[in-house]
């Protein structure tokens, strides 16, 4: 098991296993996959709102990245890639405040566009959203663009 | 904990685990994945 898991998963393992969530949520809650939600659910909890079904996706999320953890061999973490290799020693100290700025400019996006990076990409285009499309279409060539600046620029 | 919540919860293990096995919580591999590289 933990050789089996130890290596990269392969798409035609990772696709349909996605593909059956995405599918087995609209079946048996009729429901979009989406994990923006699950957080939202947890910041509307403070103020007393009941935790709905989005929250417990989050729970369940975090657990099955437990379990795999376990199963492969142990929680052993190699940092947050070029960010941990760039900032060392006392420098170190920023990489928090920089995850903490980024996870918030990826919040406000994906609430602003209706959905995080899962619930448009694969809830949203599965069900055959336009906005979804869109969107979906837009944070890809994004990213794929900044990754290819960034590279050119010799930052990362 | 209702059925909703025991089914989302089960759903979201199969996605987490997934995910976390494909590599894309790791930085590194969604870098390589951007460039167009074999991730």
């Amino acid at each position: 098991m933990h050789d089996l898991l130890s290596d990269q998963a392969p798409w035609w393992i990772v696709g349909p296993a996605f593909g059956l969530v995405v599918v087995g949520l609209v079946a048996t809650l009729n429901e979009r996959i989406g994990i923006l939600g699950g957080f939202s659910a947890l910041v509307e909890a403070v103020d007393g709102k009941r935790l709905g079904w989005k929250a417990f996706f989050l729970f369940g999320l975090c657990g099955g990245a437990a379990l795999y953890a376990t199963l492969a061999g142990g929680f052993g973490h190699s940092g947050y890639g070029w960010l941990t290799r760039t900032f060392t020693g006392d420098a170190r100290l920023l990489v928090a405040p920089i995850l903490v700025g980024a996870g918030a400019l990826i919040g406000y996006g994906a609430k602003t566009a209706g959905g995080c990076t899962s619930g448009n990409g694969l809830g949203g285009t599965s069900l055959g959203s336009p906005a979804s499309f869109v969107a979906t279409a837009t944070f890809m060539a994004t990213a794929i663009g900044t990754a290819f600046v960034l590279r050119w620029l010799g930052a990362v | 904990m209702s059925r909703v919540r025991l089914t989302a919860a089960l759903f979201g293990a199969v996605f987490g685990f997934f995910l976390v096995w494909s590599g894309l919580s790791d930085p590194d591999v969604i870098r390589r994945m951007l460039l167009l590289q074999q991730a």
